[in-house]
């Protein structure tokens, strides 16, 4: 056994605390974590059934940490894991996984399996077998600070863009105002109207924000990859860069698991809650909603539907306020079958799509997208983050089905009633 | 001649769709020689001409979204600024031809050929004043139709 496996090994042995014995010993074997993966439901491979995808997780557990385990290992009736088992798992852990968390929704004993799968990625990327896309990604982002490799004059030059669109100054560095806007490399790469749409909506609602030049990537490449270690620097980035500019929220930009790894990761990652309130921006929309600072005027007449990003519904808990923000703007629209809490990922979460291999396999399992939207019938389908958004894309365009993909803070940014930039209050 | 953002985009608003799609046509074709793909020139020289049909722009359109979709920077992967002045030189292209609801095609246009300007200088390493440059090209461009 290398010393790469053994590392790995122990990262496993690391990851296997209370919550991974407890989900092991009370698995019934029932299967139903088959049915919710759409890895699974599209190819009908049995190795898809994702408590299947955690069996070298399982095995060490079993084999270190039980007795009947012990026993069967002392008198070599079970094999051991080893640099053969983690190398055949590795595309069953990262490939045919996004973290999408639907098969833990099921399971009757409620084992939270998207967890497990979360903590064998750290063994498998301590022992080397985690996707080349992923590793590069990871470095970038310990190199440079962004998964794709975006640096502080790339955010600048689209900062210009924005502004001369706009009109409105992107403010950066300030201290002392209320909010600390995030975005994603994806979102400065790929759609500037994301920061179109946040600079236009913040003025209409009168209120003081800020980007901030070392903390301006909300991704976590530490959460999709599994390294704790490099997850808790990502978070601690931003943590300072908030509490340096004292910040009373920090808001999550259009991405799925940036969500999770900040909202609901990040305290325990860095061992103390924080000095500020995390918040995705579909609440912060929907907070300005409710207090009658987004005034939106004119309603879409295409019928629209809504694709919830799992990080943000399933595994983030935030499932009405996009809906509340769609009735604003849209006049017909329609939800997808199993929309909310079990809605049917995109394929590309959990770093799939930075996976090139995984392709062919992610267009497959797209199928279960294009049944759900040929079942609502949408002419617009609605999103809130920007890869889940691509990954739409990408699966339309190799299904051949014509219909336009959005994201729901630009939308809404479009329906703004355009009125002279009120005055910011002075208590902000 | 105009000179700022918002006079532009409400006379772009203002324009008749034909004389949008061709100034459209301009923005885009300005900054063609940023894209390597030939499947941009055909849909700029379409929607350029006044007489083209909505056939034919629909076929483009098509054509284009797929080229956008394949030129994404994909989540996690190097953005390689050249190839995204590339993409944004196709979402010129498709604006051309694809009508958005509630949204001037001129206007879209401009806008992506902005920032494919701005990839492009990123890339470049240089300064970041390409997107104005790009915009006072637009503005002349403009003021040369209304002169017509």
């Amino acid at each position: 056994m290398s010393a790469t496996t053994e590392r790995g090994l122990n990262a496993l042995r690391g990851a296997i605390n209370s919550h991974v014995a407890s989900y092991f010993a009370s698995c019934v074997h029932c299967g139903l974590c088959a049915e919710a993966c759409l890895f699974y439901t599209e190819t009908g491979d049995p190795r898809y059934t994702p408590i299947y995808k955690v069996e070298p997780l399982r095995r060490l557990w079993q084999q270190e940490y039980t007795l009947l385990g012990r026993i069967g290992r002392w008198l070599r009736l079970t094999k051991p894991v080893d640099d053969a088992m983690l190398e055949k798992w590795q595309a069953l852990v990262y490939n045919s996984c996004t973290l999408c968390g639907r098969c833990s929704m099921v399971c009757p004993v409620g084992n939270d399996i998207a967890y497990l799968i979360r903590q064998l990625r750290e063994g498998m990327s301590a022992a080397g077998y985690a996707p080349t896309g992923m590793v590069d990604a990871t470095r970038r982002t310990v190199e440079v600070g962004s998964p794709m490799g975006v640096r502080l004059p790339a955010l600048q030059a689209q900062m210009r863009h924005v502004e001369a669109e706009t009109g409105i100054a992107i403010p950066i560095d300030q201290p002392d105002v209320e909010y600390l806007v995030l975005l994603s490399s994806m979102e400065v790469i790929n759609f500037p109207e994301y920061l179109a749409a946040i600079a236009r909506i913040m003025q209409q609602a009168g209120k003081r924000w800020t980007l901030c030049s070392t903390a301006f990537e909300a991704t976590n490449a530490g959460i999709q990859i599994g390294q704790s270690d490099l997850a808790r620097t990502i978070v601690q980035r931003i943590v300072d860069g908030a509490e340096q500019l004292r910040v009373k929220t920090v808001i999550s930009p259009e991405c799925g698991h940036a969500f999770t790894a900040l909202r609901w990761e990040g305290p325990n990652l860095i061992g103390r809650p924080y000095r500020f309130e995390v918040l995705h921006i579909l609440e912060l929309l929907d907070q300005l909603r409710r207090d009658g600072l987004l005034r939106t005027e004119g309603m879409a007449s295409a019928r629209m539907s809504f694709h919830d990003p799992c990080q943000i519904a399933r595994r983030g808990g935030v499932i009405e306020p996009q809906r509340n923000l769609m009735k604003m703007v849209a006049a017909d629209f329609v939800e997808l079958p199993d929309a909310g809490r079990m809605n049917w990922c995109c394929g590309g979460g959990g770093g799939n799509s930075a996976i090139e291999e995984a392709h062919p396999l992610r267009m497959q399992a797209f199928n279960v997208k294009k049944r759900q939207l040929e079942a609502a019938a949408p002419e617009t389908l609605v999103t809130a983050c920007a890869n889940c958004r691509i990954t739409l894309e990408e699966g339309l365009e190799h299904h051949h089905l014509d219909l336009p993909v959005v994201g729901l803070t630009e939308l809404i940014a479009d329906h703004l009633i355009c009125d002279p930039a009120p005055e910011v209050s002075d208590d902000q | 001649m105009i000179s700022d953002d918002r006079t532009f985009r409400s006379a772009l608003e203002a324009l008749s769709p034909i004389a949008q799609r061709q100034l459209a046509a301009q923005f885009a074709a300005a900054v063609l020689p940023l894209s390597g793909d030939t499947r941009l020139q055909a849909a700029i020289t379409t929607a350029a001409r006044s007489d083209c049909s909505v056939a034919e722009l629909a076929r483009l359109a098509m054509m284009l979204r797929g080229v956008v979709v394949e030129s994404y920077s994909s989540c996690g992967s190097e953005c390689d600024w050249h190839a995204q002045a590339g993409h944004f030189a196709a979402r010129a292209a498709l604006a051309c031809v694809q009508p958005h609801a509630g949204r001037s095609q001129a206007w879209e246009a401009a806008m992506a050929a902005r920032m494919a300007r701005t990839s492009a200088a990123i890339a470049a390493g240089a300064g970041t004043d390409a997107s104005r440059d790009e915009a006072q090209q637009q503005y002349r461009l403009f003021a040369e139709l209304q002169g017509r």
